[in-house]
């Protein structure tokens, strides 16, 4: 029985290792694609090339080796093993480049030339040349469409405009001709005025600041002044309701406690008394005498006292001669 | 022979620091003996002055370059003592210590003093404003600024996120005006106030429950926090030291927050602000400048703190009036503000004793300072 379990919990492990795998190539997300590029964005041996750029929308990273990516999605139902070959515009991500390791939230440029033995990021097809009007991301075993990114090709082919998702990995969104070209970073590229220039130009005597902060600060210390004052409302109360209780209590043993109100009153010490006892306790419990235990004397020390480092006393003395 | 005699001497006095001395180091040098010197024989916040100055002498003896000894040399061990202010995780640790050694009662007891603690932020504020017209940047000014809280852990944690490049001048103004508080609050306290409203007695403050202490710090950072989230780092490492002294079941925890572990870190943070201030990069106009705004924010705290006092006067009742000479005390100087409110009490009435009720508006201080450092952060950072 006992290996049984184990069998069960080995095989849920492995089961959730490939899912948590498979869902991590699963956000990745096509993000912009540049088909006529005439002095944008060059590859390593400086040629302009179509090229698609790839975003990881999670936050954790993602190896994308061994996925597709293509322009021709046919038969990825069936896997690509059918027929023991790869589809011919299926092109392999190798797994042997460690590039291809994508950080949390970064991006992967593609180069769309045909050309697979320039290196990794370049892809067997290209799109000037392709049938479809689409690129698909397919998973490493053939059989998941990651994502699929649609253009208008022809507007691509005719003018120098990159097409993507305004906001980084939302493809939900309509994708749309972008404003910017943004190879290998983010799509959401917008002059923004920074905290400190807009607070410059919007404030610049700082009076506005002053006013919000100290409404601000006033605020903060008002919730505490009326958290202390219910406090201290509720306190009252508790304390009201503490007293009640206690006189009627006190009332049913009144004849009791009369007795020992007077027994009480005859034992009541005076405050001199008191005093004295408290300063008599302070003493005995911090150590302090009036006469103290050593004794102060200007006599030598004998050896017995002598500290050990002391090397005159530790050293023979000399004989005295005693004479009678 | 002789040539390899003179050529080593030459060679070791460039290595020495009188071969690499400059005004500015023996300038540098003798601030940090004057604040040792204030430390030690007037006792101004010895603390703070005693490490700091230190510093300031261990950081302006000149060095060669590149032997890792500088506080600002990659590798060398103040370089290392100095990750903890610039990256801000000193001035929490000492929050949290401050929270285990605070008695809030005084203030649970008198709820409306913690008014005085917010308006006495106005300093910061109109620090940041007349920095901003001098030419500083937004983020510079807040940095700046906080100098009026008078609080040294908060003003270095805020310019340690706003202005590293300033956080040696503000850290030193700010601590050297909480040593100066004696010495700064009484003439403004004694020129808002006249002689019948120096005279006003407060009643005593009521008995504070247990259960109300242990309930005023776990509300109020909710109240804080929510509001300003910001400040977080400040706020509930203070809450958090308030709640492990009040509890009365950790009182191992406190113990240490209140003693060892703020005593070290006050060392680290003491020593290594001081040796921040090398003369290169502190003898600028720009630390001046700075200087001077600390003490303008400094004097409109401590103006307005007590003014509002006077505010809140028209509205309360006779007998239920507050002595303006606690107005200062909102400055979270602590307790030396709440102390200069009762020697100044002392000095027209023998027997009026405003420490207890200074101490409110002290420790409200210390919560609206750390809230305006947070705003201050959401605002600018």
């Amino acid at each position: 029985m006992k290996s049984f379990s184990k069998y069960i919990i080995l095989l849920a492990a492995v089961l959730l290792t490939g899912a948590a795998s498979a869902q991590s190539v699963r956000d990745l997300r096509f993000n912009e694609i540049l088909i006529k590029n005439v002095d944008n964005f060059d590859d390593e041996y400086g040629r302009h090339v179509p090229w698609i750029e790839v975003f990881n929308t999670a936050y954790n990273s993602v190896n994308m080796a061994g996925c597709f990516i293509t322009d021709d999605t046919t038969g990825y139902a069936d896997g690509r093993k059918k027929g023991g070959n790869i589809p011919e515009h299926w092109y392999r991500i190798p797994k042997t480049d460690i590039h291809t390791n994508m950080p949390q939230r970064s991006y992967l440029v593609f180069y769309l030339d045909a050309q697979p033995l320039y290196g990794t990021f370049h892809v067997n097809f290209d799109p000037r040349t392709s049938k479809t009007n689409y690129i698909a991301l397919i998973s490493a075993d053939g059989k998941d469409l990651i994502d699929i990114m649609y253009y208008p090709k022809q507007e691509l082919m005719d003018s120098v405009v990159s097409y993507g998702y305004e906001k980084d990995g939302i493809t939900e969104d309509k994708a749309v001709f972008m404003e910017q070209f943004t190879p290998g970073c983010s799509n959401e590229v917008k002059m923004t005025v920074s905290k400190q220039e807009r607070l410059k130009r919007d404030d610049p005597y700082g009076i506005g600041l002053a006013i919000i902060s100290m409404s601000v600060v006033f605020t903060a210390l008002v919730l505490i002044y009326l958290m202390l004052k219910l406090f201290g409302y509720s306190s009252k109360k508790i304390a009201q309701r503490n007293a009640k209780k206690s006189e009627i209590e006190s009332g049913a043993k009144s004849s009791l406690a009369a007795a020992e109100v007077k027994e009480d009153e005859e034992d009541q010490l005076t405050g001199e008394q008191i005093a004295a006892i408290t300063m008599a306790l302070h003493l005995h419990f911090n150590s302090m005498h009036d006469e103290e235990s050593e004794v102060i004397t200007i006599d030598m020390p004998s050896a017995h006292y002598s500290p050990w480092a002391q090397k005159e006393l530790a050293m023979k003395k000399t004989p005295v001669l005693r004479r009678k | 022979m002789f040539d390899f005699f003179k050529e080593g001497l030459i060679q070791f006095f460039g290595y020495s620091g009188f071969g690499n001395c400059t005004w500015g180091h023996i300038i540098m040098i003798c601030v940090g003996l004057f604040f040792i010197t204030l430390g030690i024989v007037k006792e101004f916040e010895p603390m703070l002055l005693v490490p700091i100055g230190f510093g300031m002498i261990i950081g302006n003896i000149p060095f060669t370059d590149g032997l890792q000894i500088g506080v600002y040399e990659n590798g060398a061990v103040l370089n290392y003592l100095y990750f903890g202010v610039i990256k801000g995780f000193y001035p929490p640790l000492i929050f949290l210590g401050i929270g285990a050694m605070t008695d809030f009662s005084a203030l649970i007891s008198n709820p409306k003093l913690i008014l005085v603690g917010a308006a006495a932020q106005f300093g910061i504020f109109a620090a940041y404003a007349i920095a901003l017209l001098l030419g500083f940047t937004p983020m510079e000014a807040g940095a700046i600024g906080i100098i009026g809280g008078a609080d040294g852990p908060t003003a270095i944690f805020l310019s340690s996120k706003l202005a590293p490049s300033l956080m040696g001048a503000i850290a030193v103004s700010a601590y050297s005006y909480m040593a100066l508080v004696p010495v700064i609050q009484p003439p403004i306290m004694r020129l808002f106030t006249n002689e019948k409203e120096r005279l006003i007695r407060m009643r005593p403050p009521r008995a504070v429950t247990h259960r109300e202490k242990v309930l005023f710090p776990l509300f109020c950072i909710l109240l804080t926090a929510f509001l300003v989230p910001s400040g977080i780092p400040l706020l509930g490492m203070l809450f958090f030291g308030n709640l492990l002294k009040e509890c009365g079941v950790t009182k191992r925890l406190a113990n240490t927050a209140s003693g060892p572990l703020i005593d070290i870190v006050t060392i680290l943070i003491g020593l290594t602000v001081g040796a921040s201030t090398q003369a290169t990069n502190f003898l600028t106009p720009k630390s001046i400048l700075i200087f001077v705004l600390g003490a303008f924010s400094f004097v409109v705290a401590t103006a307005t703190g007590v003014l509002f006092v006077k505010f809140l006067n028209l509205f309360l009742k006779e007998g239920n009036k507050i002595n303006p000479l606690i107005g200062n005390a909102g400055v979270s100087a602590v307790p030396d503000a709440a102390r200069v409110s009762y020697v100044e009490g002392m000095k027209y009435d023998k027997t009026n004793y405003l420490l207890m009720h200074a101490m409110g508006p002290n420790v409200a201080g210390v919560i609206g300072s750390a809230v305006a450092a947070g705003i201050l952060l959401s605002f600018l950072y």
